[in-house]
């Protein structure tokens, strides 16, 4: 308690401290006073008696100063000096400063801003109960090209029932429905889960109730839970929506709950990729018909998550997984042969949920990193190029009386106060640059605009940048403070020791390094970007509007009347004013896919093979600028009676039929019926532009009947496009549907063009992300340079000015400085390009079509570089050349 | 060397609290003097030292000061015990004679004992 009002009173003495110097000035005099008075009492003369008086004293400085230690905090005094000679020091160094502090803010800000993404985006739990424990199963079918997929009903009911290392399963499947009834008809997505899912995830609804294990029998399964996002839109937020009934494909539905905002499911790799318009609004219960129960074959629709019983690994589940499966394709021998072997993946669902990110985001983090090396580099070698040049400085104060700590101290100081200021500027950079990503970022990177500043990504790049100027200002202050004042005094400020510029020269070849290795990168990059922009899509985006509805078959269950309604909206569609041509088609490239499992005849009967699917209208090619490559288009007289024809793609042709003869040759889908090939269209890019286009069938929507045939999107050409155009397009078409069917929804108005540049949203921020990090690399690593060859040129300023007065060539001095980059340059570069060859393996999924070891950019990216390190080293070098070399020797 | 010194610290603020209990309130000179005398000027020691340690008092609110004229007309900073002052000479004296007590024992050994 004393000690803390000591403290307490010695702290506020800070503030007081001349009044009390003075003070205590007033007391010893009179202390002395009073002593002399003694001293004269017994017989001495005055001098003698105030000569006694000090001795006995022990000296009026000396008492002063003990009496001041004792009244102030003497090491808070000094630090608060440091502090503001360090701060008129930066001052006075404008130029230092600002590159000092614009670089450890470049470096802290874009490092906390990525990793704020990559924490927000990659590694923050599943919005479930112990993520950890949930695991995914899926199927393929090893002996045919083993896409993942699905389990069948059946499959899902054995794995739930016959496993030991899950404490429970669940079944889902995505589907989608009309939503009508409350204005306008709405095309919602929906996920059908057995009543087991909510508890398994461990998520419980904000208002009533999910599904009940009765509910999930068919029959009672008329009941809806809603997303949060879908009663905030559609019902207001209103708790009165409980127990009421809304009309999903005209059927009626029981409003039970409402999860809260953060729940999400199915979040498995499609939902992931997918905007949020592609979450589910709204769940209902999963069940099977007898018959899907049967059918082990058919389909493979059924998602299935599971949680691990305590203890249990992934690899134990999945050798269980992989026992039951050998026992149901034993117990079932007539379903699984030939290639028709299915083998079941257990996958956590944390990793699953990242998977697709993986690449993209290590990129990422291994540029930035990059970045923030390059920045510390820099912060680097500005302090011990600075610390060189003040050796002088220091010697000087050495020779006055300052201790070795204390010159230690100050230069801790001045770089601590840097850094303290690149950390402030860096901080707000890192709000700024998240604002940017979530405003600019792809729509399509999960929980983007969750991201906000992390507190442990921001501690962490403050920690290294912080730690950087420390260690970099310890080093040059470790060293000065050794500094014999004589020794560098006598050698008259010509030459720092030369170890330091060893140091100097090596963090600045570092630094070109890791450049070129993000320089290689990026171009390598914008490379596939280029090539990806021109590979040909196969159709003609340009002036092209996709209008969705959806014909639900409860509400049109007889495909006759259906057909009656799309051929009379294509009918009237085309007449519209501006329009060219009109199609219709079940999926659309680019948006969505689907693939079927086809047989070609005469093969084995289990011989199955896959391809990518749509059904479309007559005209959807010459509508879609599709060139026919061989053979006809569908036609209407393509119908029901006639026999089944199809239209395949190239890569189809290609790989079937390679001596050219695919038009007439046919091939069974789904025990249908035998189609006849009649035309052979060029490949078109369905999935994305960067993957390859797989076989591919096209079936006339008139003809055949599926699943999907209820889904229609309408294709418009309309040449004059502008967004006005577009606008007033969409609303007639919506007109037209809802005069023939005024619940027909209406939806995912788009274009052509507006699908391609979204599916390249993700190269393209991933692309313009790379290039701005190399660009700030190149930037911070030409600064460094600079710096570098600055300092190099000022401090042999003496000796080129005597060489100069020696009668030495002004350009040979120039020539001299630039050969002296070079060779850093050169010798960065040498270690760049096997950096890069270390950290290519990271680069490979990224790229398209493009190696990376591409010679081209192997050879351009150092050359580019060597020709930014002889720029930034011109400045100096020409200053070198042009000073007075009378000035300069006699400045000494 | 620190120890020593501190044990002078400790000891020379006992000796302040003691001279201001017995002399009422004095200026720093006349402490100085004091204790010079009472310790038979055994502890020479430079009178600057005492500053420190009486500043130390005050910042520990055991001593007040306040500047006073002394006996032959002179401005002088006067010092005296405050209360917390007074208990912490209590304390402090018992714990001196205590501990000389026990040291007593151990450096006079009974006759006989060796």
């Amino acid at each position: 308690m004393r000690r803390l009002r000591a403290l307490l009173l010695r702290w506020t003495s800070l503030f007081t401290r001349e009044r009390r110097d003075y003070e205590f000035s007033d007391e010893l005099e009179s202390h002395l006073a009073l002593h002399m008075e003694d001293n004269l009492r017994s017989g001495m003369n005055a001098e003698e008696a105030r000569r006694q008086a000090l001795i006995k004293l022990g000296g009026i400085e000396q008492t002063r100063e003990r009496y001041r230690e004792q009244s102030g905090l003497p090491l808070l005094e000094t630090l608060l000096q440091d502090l503001r000679f360090g701060a008129r020091m930066l001052r006075k160094n404008p130029g230092f400063a600002a590159i000092a502090v614009l670089t450890l803010a470049l470096g802290i800000g874009a490092n906390t801003a990525v990793f704020s993404v990559v924490d927000t985006v990659l590694l923050r739990p599943l919005p479930y109960r112990d993520p950890q424990q949930l695991v995914l199963v899926t199927e393929s079918m090893p002996l045919q090209q083993g896409t993942e997929m699905g389990t069948a009903a059946a499959e899902y009911l054995d794995y739930r029932d016959r496993n030991r290392s899950f404490s429970q399963i669940a079944g889902y499947e995505s589907d989608g429905f009309n939503l009508t009834g409350s204005g306008t008809p709405l095309r919602v997505n929906a996920a059908l889960l057995t009543p087991s899912a909510f508890p398994l995830l461990g998520v419980s609804p904000i208002l009533g109730r999910t599904f009940t294990d009765d509910e999930g029998r068919a029959g009672a399964d008329h009941v809806v839970v809603l997303s949060y996002g879908l009663w905030q839109r559609e019902y207001g937020g209103n708790p009165r929506v409980l127990g009421t009934n809304i009309k999903l494909d005209e059927k009626s539905y029981t409003v039970l709950g409402v999860m809260p905002a953060s729940f999400q499911f199915p979040f498995d790799g499609n939902a992931l990729g997918a905007a949020p318009s592609d979450r589910a609004d709204l769940w209902v219960p999963l069940t099977f018909t007898p018959e899907q129960i049967q059918d082990r074959i058919a389909e493979f629709p059924v998602g299935l998550v599971g949680r691990l019983k305590p203890g249990v690994t992934k690899a134990q589940a999945q050798e269980d997984l992989n026992s039951v499966a050998a026992g149901f394709m034993k117990q079932y021998p007539q379903s699984y042969s030939g290639n028709l072997l299915v083998a079941p993946h257990a996958v956590l669902y944390s990793a699953r949920s990242v998977a697709k990110m993986r690449t993209l985001v290590l990129l990422l983090m291994a540029a930035v990193g990059c970045v923030l090396l390059i920045a510390c580099a820099n912060v680097a070698n500005l302090l011990l190029a600075r610390a060189t040049h003040r050796a002088r400085e220091m010697a000087i104060r050495g020779a006055i009386g300052a201790t070795r700590a204390r010159i230690f101290r100050q230069c801790l100081i001045e770089s601590g106060l840097l850094a303290t200021l690149g950390a402030g500027c860096g901080i707000a950079l890192a709000l700024a640059l998240i604002r940017a990503l979530r405003h600019f970022g792809p729509a399509d990177l999960p929980r983007l605009q969750e991201v906000t500043m992390h507190p442990l990504a921001l501690w962490f790049t403050l920690g290294i940048s912080l730690l950087t100027s420390v260690l970099f200002g310890v080093i040059p202050a470790w060293r000065l403070s050794q500094i014999s004042p004589q020794a560098c005094l006598r050698e008259t400020a010509q030459g720092p020791a030369r170890s330091s510029h060893r140091l100097q020269n090596r963090v600045a070849i570092g630094e070109i390094a890791l450049a070129l290795a993000l320089l290689i990168g990026s171009s390598l990059l914008l490379k596939s970007f280029v090539r990806v922009l021109d590979v040909p899509f196969g159709f003609d985006p340009n002036g092209a509007v996709v209008v969705r509805t959806l014909f639900d078959r409860p509400r049109y269950p007889d495909p006759v009347k259906r057909e009656a309604v799309q051929k009379e909206l294509l009918g009237r569609l085309s007449q519209m004013p501006g329009v060219t041509a009109v199609a219709a088609a079940s999926h659309l490239p680019l948006s969505d896919e689907r693939e079927i499992g086809f047989q070609l005849e005469h093969a084995a009967a289990n011989d199955f093979h896959w391809a990518q699917n749509s059904l479309v209208s007559p005209g959807y090619f010459h509508a879609m600028g599709i060139s026919l490559i061989q053979g006809r288009d569908f036609k209407y007289q393509d119908n029901r009676q006639t026999p089944p024809v199809a239209i395949i793609n190239e890569t189809f042709a290609r790989q079937y039929f390679p001596k050219g003869d695919a038009i007439g040759q046919r091939f069974n889908w789904g025990g249908r019926a035998l189609f006849t090939i009649i035309g052979v269209a060029a490949d078109v890019h369905i999935s994305a532009l960067d993957a390859d286009p797989m076989p591919m069938i096209y079936d006339s929507m008139f003809q055949v009947e599926s699943g999907a045939s209820s889904r229609t999107a309408f294709i418009l050409r309309v040449p004059q496009l502008n967004r006005s155009a577009q606008q007033e397009i969409v609303s007639a078409v919506r007109q037209q549907v809802w005069s023939v069917d005024k619940d027909l929804p209406v939806y995912n108005a788009t274009t052509l063009e507006t699908l391609v540049s979204e599916s390249l949203a993700r190269r393209r921020f991933t692309t313009l992300l790379m290039a701005e990090f190399a660009a700030t690399a190149l930037l911070l690593a030409a600064i460094g340079l600079f710096g570098v060859i600055s300092y190099l040129v000022s401090e042999r300023n003496r000796e080129l000015a005597v060489r100069m007065a020696l009668g030495a060539d002004r350009h040979r001095i120039l020539w001299m400085v630039l050969r002296h980059a070079a060779s850093m340059a050169l010798a960065g570069c040498g270690i760049g390009l096997a950096l890069f060859a270390i950290g290519s393996r990271l680069l490979k999924g990224a790229l398209y079509d493009t190696s990376a070891l591409d010679p081209l950019t192997l050879l351009a990216a150092p050359l580019i570089l060597i020709g930014i390190a002889l720029l930034a080293a011109y400045w100096p070098a020409r200053r070198a050349m042009r000073s007075d070399p009378m000035h300069a020797l006699r400045y000494e | 060397m620190a120890d020593k010194s501190e044990v002078w610290q400790g000891t020379l603020a006992l000796m302040v609290l003691r001279t201001l209990k017995t002399m009422g309130p004095l200026h720093g000179y006349g402490i100085a003097r004091r204790i010079e005398q009472t310790s038979g000027d055994a502890l020479a020691v430079n009178y600057g030292t005492l500053y420190p340690a009486l500043l130390k008092l005050e910042q520990e609110g055991y001593i007040a000061a306040e500047w006073g004229v002394s006996d032959n007309n002179r401005r002088a900073r006067y010092y005296r015990l405050t209360r917390a002052g007074r208990k912490q000479l209590e304390r402090e004296q018992r714990g001196w004679e205590q501990m000389s007590a026990i040291l007593a024992r151990f450096l006079t050994p009974e006759k006989g004992s060796i």
